[in-house]
């Protein structure tokens, strides 16, 4: 099992928790480069390196957002609750890497960018996750 | 001392982390809360407000929680400081514990979790 199955066990454990238990992730695809869209982003230091990111259209994160958080998410708060759910997500992730492969992990603080959020890695996957309001995506990339 | 005398420092950068430990303290009639987003502003707080309780994220801006509960500890020993962190590694346990912290909760951290720390801070006190 790879870093980034981990990833998506726990993404998938993580949205039927938190999210919705009626989830559809869609097949995951292997990218070369990452949306313009793509601002949210938190990395993953240690034995795994990786960047982790969301994103996707505006009114399907919020409502993400407003599911996640149980509350109606305005734009002004958008963006830390999506880091929130990033950030829970990894921290379920970096356990997950301790308890398989006994590896040590940390998490750095979520970062916000306006323009393109990381560098291009070695591997980068998006899986995109289908609700009924949208398509959320969720992006996994391996230094 | 009562769940509402006891003054309880969240310091977390997530807002809604805050929220929910906020709420869930309400819940247990502890209504003396005070919310920092950093592990400087933690130590900052803690210095000029003396609280009973310190819940506190590892994974922060600024200063990260390790450091602030080091700091912290090291201005009072009897410092009841308990981690709350998305990431509960055995190492992350054991280094947490080892800067002196005197609990650690995996978030999201559940009311009955919670009600422990207050009971705790209650009995120390």
């Amino acid at each position: 099992m790879s870093y980034k199955d981990i990833f998506l066990a726990e993404l998938v454990f993580s949205l039927a928790e938190h999210v919705s238990e009626d989830v559809i992730p869609q097949p995951t695809i292997q990218v070369q480069s990452l949306p313009s869209e793509c601002h949210i982003s938190q990395q993953v230091t240690g034995d795994c390196s990786a960047v982790t990111a969301i994103f996707g259209e505006h009114d399907a994160l919020a409502a993400f957002a407003s599911q996640y958080a149980k509350f109606e998410v305005t734009d002004d708060i958008l963006g830390e609750i999506l880091a929130d759910f990033l950030n829970m997500n990894n921290g379920s992730f970096v356990v997950s890497l301790s308890d398989t492969f006994e590896a040590e992990c940390s998490l750095s603080v979520p970062e916000f960018s306006d323009g393109a959020i990381v560098p291009l890695l070695k591997d980068t996957y998006i899986t995109p996750v289908e609700f009924d309001y949208g398509t959320v995506n969720f992006v996994f990339s391996e230094m | 001392m009562a769940e509402n005398d006891l003054k309880i420092l969240i310091c977390d950068d997530s807002l809604l982390a805050r929220k929910n430990l906020r709420e869930t303290l309400k819940t247990l009639n502890c209504q003396n809360i005070i919310e920092v987003t950093d592990g400087q502003a933690a130590v900052d707080t803690y210095k000029s407000e003396n609280p009973d309780i310190v819940f506190l994220d590892i994974v922060m801006p600024v200063k990260d929680g390790i450091t602030a509960v080091k700091e912290i500890c090291e201005y009072d020993s009897n410092a009841y400081v308990v981690m709350v962190s998305s990431v509960g590694t055995q190492s992350h346990l054991k280094e947490a514990i080892k800067a002196g912290a005197s609990d650690f909760m995996q978030k999201p951290a559940t009311t009955d979790q919670v009600k422990n720390v207050v009971t705790q801070a209650i009995t120390k006190r």
